[in-house]
């Protein structure tokens, strides 16, 4: 779960680290998201492995919720390409995770849109084996899943898509407002009402 | 005290100190995780782990990006204001063409009903190109904007075209009856047409729609269409309504058909 002081409090960390390492070459790794993004659009290709590194994580979660492993798959790769086309459109003033993740969702919802508006609930999905987790932990974990996504479903789409983005994606407020493009006390009243909406259904489901 | 903390906080049962009461008093969200003693935040961290990412994801984005070559994915590329100048200067070129010769009818035409007949169609293909070239890293739009705006763009063509008609008091504008109207309709469909097909294509080839939106192809297909048929109606000066409606009204219609027939034919 994030902060609305995430975004810059990790831009001035990266940025401190840098200074202190004494580098005279900025490498990838200490460069911020949004100077990654600026290169990558200035023609610096290397710039995109570190940035697939730093996002695609993020992406997955995203989009894993309420979706299929594939389709979830498939949008990520989806986002990454239009971040590829839109990359001279980006402004280097402006916060890199809500830009991305705005193309992330309006590639979700439209994919929702040409399903018939509601996610999938994948059914019967083979439980992941974990490290150091029994076969009956991870079937009682996957079990879980598949009532949090069946539950998440029932959620309308602009508190579904808070609750992703706060909970799943780590985002702070400001970043979530920024990205689906509401104010902050917008979000975090569809955020209040859809964690309530979620316990509730959680409860009838027997599962709270 | 920020969201993390207080979820740190919420999650390890310590629940008690005024900076988390006055956090939870602030903000509703974590105020909601928190109740029952946190019951909902410890069964949704129980649940939810930080996924892993595919392994061959990235061969498979970097594989997308060796794809991105050429001029079509070079006009994809460019800033979006260059995109929206492009397509606009191409409408003022297509509209140009029929203000090169103006309908002679215009001393008798009612100024007021040419100019929102002109106003609302201009509206229209303006937007349905907004919308196709609108970057998906604006926040995304109702579904029923684009419908509504497509749904118009085909509809208002043959409502226009069936109102009475503007004037009857220029000769030019008594042509197109008779034996004479089949080949006047077909000849201001095709001048339509052959206009907006091209504005319809550049429109086309500039938007970033991957294979998920090209469903919307038809948006700039509406464009088009809509620029070629305000060409043509700043010069036909034939204002029968039967004369509009057969060869002015479907140009948006089989513009778009013939871009979703493409876009069929493309997709086997």
């Amino acid at each position: 779960m994030g902060t609305e002081q995430d975004t810059a409090r990790g831009r001035k960390e990266r940025s401190d680290a840098a200074r202190r390492s004494g580098a005279t070459n900025v490498t990838a790794r200490s460069r911020t998201d949004e100077e990654l993004m600026a290169a990558y659009a200035g023609g610096d290709a290397a710039a995109f492995g570190e940035l697939f590194a730093r996002f695609s994580p993020l992406l997955m979660g995203v989009m894993r919720s309420g979706m299929d492993e594939e389709a979830a798959r498939d949008l990520v790769q989806q986002t990454f390409l239009q971040l590829h086309r839109a990359r001279r459109d980006y402004r280097p003033d402006q916060p890199l995770r809500p830009w991305l993740l705005t193309i992330a969702y309006n590639l979700k919802r439209d994919h929702w849109r040409r399903r018939g508006r509601r996610p999938e609930v994948p059914l019967n999905g083979a439980p992941e084996q974990v490290n150091g987790r029994t076969p009956a932990q991870a079937l009682e974990r996957e079990r879980r899943s598949q009532k949090l996504r069946a539950a998440l479903v029932q959620l309308a789409d602009d508190q579904r898509q808070v609750i992703e983005l706060h909970w799943f994606g780590g985002l702070g407020f400001a970043e979530i407002a920024e990205t689906v493009g509401a104010s902050v006390s917008a979000v975090k009243v569809r955020a209040h009402r859809g964690y309530k909406r979620l316990r509730g259904l959680l409860e009838e489901a027997g599962s709270l | 005290m920020d969201c993390s903390e207080a979820r740190r906080r919420i999650l390890g049962g310590e629940a008690g100190g005024d900076d988390l009461a006055r956090h939870l008093a602030d903000c509703p969200a974590c105020a909601a995780l928190a109740e029952d003693d946190g019951a909902l935040a410890r069964w949704l961290e129980d649940v939810e782990r930080p996924p892993g990412v595919p392994g061959d994801l990235l061969a498979a984005v970097q594989q997308d990006l060796a794809g991105e070559r050429g001029p079509r994915a070079g006009l994809r590329a460019l800033t979006t204001p260059v995109r929206v100048a492009l397509v606009l200067a191409a409408g003022l070129a297509v509209v140009g063409v029929g203000v090169l010769k103006l309908r002679p009818d215009l001393g008798v035409y009612p100024l007021w009903r040419l100019a929102l007949e002109l106003a609302t169609l201009a509206l229209l293909g303006a937007g349905a190109a907004w919308l196709w070239l609108r970057p998906l890293h604006r926040p995304g739009l109702p579904r029923w904007v684009p419908a509504a705006l497509l749904a118009l763009a085909l509809i208002l063509p043959w409502v226009l075209s069936a109102l009475p008609a503007a004037h009857v008091g220029h000769p030019a504008s008594l042509a197109g009856t008779g034996d004479d109207f089949v080949g006047r309709a077909l000849a201001c469909f095709l001048y339509g047409s052959l206009l907006g097909l091209p504005l319809a294509l550049l429109a086309a080839l500039l938007g970033r729609g991957g294979r998920r939106l090209a469903r919307w192809v038809v948006l700039p297909a509406a464009a088009g269409g809509v620029a070629g048929l305000i060409s043509l109606h700043l010069h036909c000066p034939l204002t029968s309504p039967a004369h509009l409606l057969a060869g002015h009204a479907p140009i948006v219609l089989v513009v778009v058909g013939m871009a979703v027939v493409a876009h069929m034919a493309a997709r086997r």
